[in-house]
């Protein structure tokens, strides 16, 4: 039974103790680039993104968690307004990472959640852009990657994630993916009869499989940076296969026209 | 990027081993089809393309050694940590390359071998009392094969990802495959050259081969930019557009057709100049095409 996460994003209050949470279970650094020392030895914060009150910004080797801000109307106009989504890895049922993964650093344990060997992830980075989503991030401290783990440790000792846990609205919770599915799609005809006629389901089984981690989102998913239709990454192997023996089959065949002999006898004699 | 898409940060190690990768291959297939259908006064070009592949493995091993981000666990991609047994993934290109690559470095080293027994430099009294041409056969059929897949399997490994240049077109590994067998001709017709070996024929046919790849890459390239159609765009601007249509165009493929296709440029043809000219032209043209692919296409460049 797939233990998963669904994500209520219409009751995210963008507080973002999901993200400390993250920080301090998984014992995660701060990001080096988004702080300078100063003279003194302090810190002080430099990276803001700096056209949006997201100032996260993105997923990393040390931000396993990031809380999106997506800034709707206009401050001048006075409708200024947020769409809040907690974005993390998916935890897909096909999942392009680890398709890819020659090493088997990338595997699925019981619970359903992909997670990242460090004893045997080599650095290779093949799976990075392998991910639809941008998930995976490289680690140029340890040489290897990190994403998010679906708190591997605490589900497989009873505990519900670390997120799920802190968040004060429950728009994050845990539990099995299929209870957590028939929730999903109550709220949304609650959300629909409310008049959000946007409200939909992200990650159902039309997405990859279907995400173990899934949303609820007010409107579409480009909206909140998230591909429509995300592909896996093998697609491409078979029409790239195909043209590449076609290009075997020229070369080949030129190498042997050139350098059969008893062809180039007669080439010869014409000359 | 486009969305929210991350880059893998393969660089000049990556780049490296797409080139001296790509050589191997090319010289490695020349080599194996002399062997195959060719006729003795041939046999020189054949072993300087066994020479070329054997050499370039020592640099393909070192590249792709130092590119990992923890290197000592190179020996990952073969065998599986835990179990210490191969367990090769069929969906990852990277993951059957390291076994093909395995297997082209076996038999491109054992035909290393097999001319040094051949020429004499080899003096070990097994292979010698038992020697015979039949394995050599056996070898150039097995290594040929992985030769082509060797040449196109970094095209497919980077098609094998969501980044737009790469995965949006199916002509990569194609593309990665007249690359190489261009680059390898080039670097067979250069060893040839230096070494100062008695030509004749060979140096023709040679070339006639050349011709042909260099005129499928550019058919190739041209049909991929267009396929792309505004995804190539970080391609054809910039540092990578100058590189692409500069170097990997003009300098790789164009010049070199030019030189050896246009009637004007008749009485240059079969110099030692000119042939050294040429195939550094092409050579180089093959350095900047992985360039601009691996770095450009991650918007590196
Ligand atoms: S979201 Fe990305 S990293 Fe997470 S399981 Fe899916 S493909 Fe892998
Ligand atoms: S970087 Fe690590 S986890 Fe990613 S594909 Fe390579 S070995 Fe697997």
């Amino acid at each position: 039974m797939p233990k998963g996460m669904f994500v209520d994003t219409s009751i995210c209050i963008g507080c973002k103790a999901c993200q400390v949470a993250c920080k301090e279970w998984n014992d995660l650094d701060g990001e080096p680039d988004d702080f300078a020392v100063q003279p003194d030895g302090r810190l002080k914060a430099i990276n803001f993104t700096g056209n949006s009150y997201d100032n996260t910004g993105r997923l990393t080797a040390t931000n396993w968690r990031h809380v999106r801000f997506i800034e709707r109307g206009s401050s001048l106009e006075g409708n200024m307004a947020w769409y809040m989504m907690s974005d993390s890895c998916k935890h897909c049922t096909h999942a392009g990472c680890l398709d890819v993964c020659p090493t088997h650093a990338l595997m699925r344990t019981d619970l359903g959640n992909v997670i990242v060997q460090q004893d045997v992830c080599n650095g290779c980075r093949m799976c990075i852009s392998a991910c639809p989503y941008g998930v995976i991030s490289y680690n140029k401290s340890t040489g290897r990657v990190n994403k998010c783990t679906l708190c591997d440790d605490r589900i497989h000792n009873g505990l519900e994630t670390a997120c799920a846990k802190a968040c004060p609205t429950d728009s994050i919770v845990f539990g099995d993916v299929d209870e957590l599915r028939s929730q999903a799609r109550q709220r949304v005809s609650t959300l629909r009869q409310l008049g959000y006629s946007k409200a939909q389901i992200y990650g159902d089984d039309d997405v990859l499989g279907g995400l173990n981690v899934f949303y609820l989102l007010l409107d579409d998913p480009e909206v909140y940076g998230q591909p429509a239709n995300p592909q896996l990454p093998q697609r491409n192997l078979i029409p790239n296969s195909v043209w590449s023996v076609g290009s075997a089959i020229l070369v080949g065949l030129a190498a042997l026209v050139s350098f059969r002999t008893r062809l180039n006898r007669n080439e010869e004699v014409e000359a | 990027m486009p969305g929210e898409l991350q880059i893998p940060q393969w660089e000049w190690w990556i780049v490296l081993y797409f080139f001296t990768g790509g050589i191997a291959a090319g010289a490695y297939l020349v080599a194996s089809v002399i062997e195959l259908v060719g006729e003795e006064a041939d046999r020189p070009a054949a072993r300087m393309g066994y020479y070329i592949a054997f050499a370039m493995l020592p640099i393909i091993l070192i590249a792709l050694i130092l590119d990992l981000g923890q290197p000592l666990r190179f020996w990952h991609m073969i065998l599986y940590r835990n179990t210490f047994l191969p367990w090769p993934v069929w969906d990852s290109p990277m993951s059957v390359g390291a076994y093909a690559l395995l297997v082209f470095g076996l038999f491109s080293t054992l035909s290393f071998l097999d001319v040094l027994v051949e020429t004499g430099r080899l003096k070990w009294s097994l292979p010698r009392l038992k020697y015979s041409s039949t394995p050599r056969l056996i070898y150039a059929m097995i290594g040929g094969l992985a030769a082509f897949f060797l040449a196109s399997y970094t095209g497919v490994l980077l098609a094998t990802t969501h980044l737009p240049v790469w995965a949006d077109t199916p002509m990569l590994g194609a593309l990665f495959l007249a690359s190489g067998a261009s680059t390898g001709v080039a670097a067979v017709i250069l060893g040839l050259v230096a070494t100062g070996k008695d030509l004749g024929t060979s140096i023709v046919k040679l070339k006639r081969l050349d011709i042909v790849a260099l005129l499928l890459e550019l058919v190739l390239l041209v049909a991929m930019l267009l396929w792309l159609g505004s995804s190539a765009d970080i391609l054809l601007t910039g540092i990578s557009g100058i590189l692409l249509i500069g170097g990997a165009v003009l300098i790789g493929l164009v010049i070199p057709l030019v030189l050896e296709l246009f009637p004007g440029f008749q009485r240059f043809r079969g110099t030692t100049r000119m042939l050294v000219g040429s195939a550094l032209l092409i050579l180089l043209g093959g350095l900047i095409l992985r360039t601009v692919v691996v770095l450009g296409g991650q918007g590196l460049l």
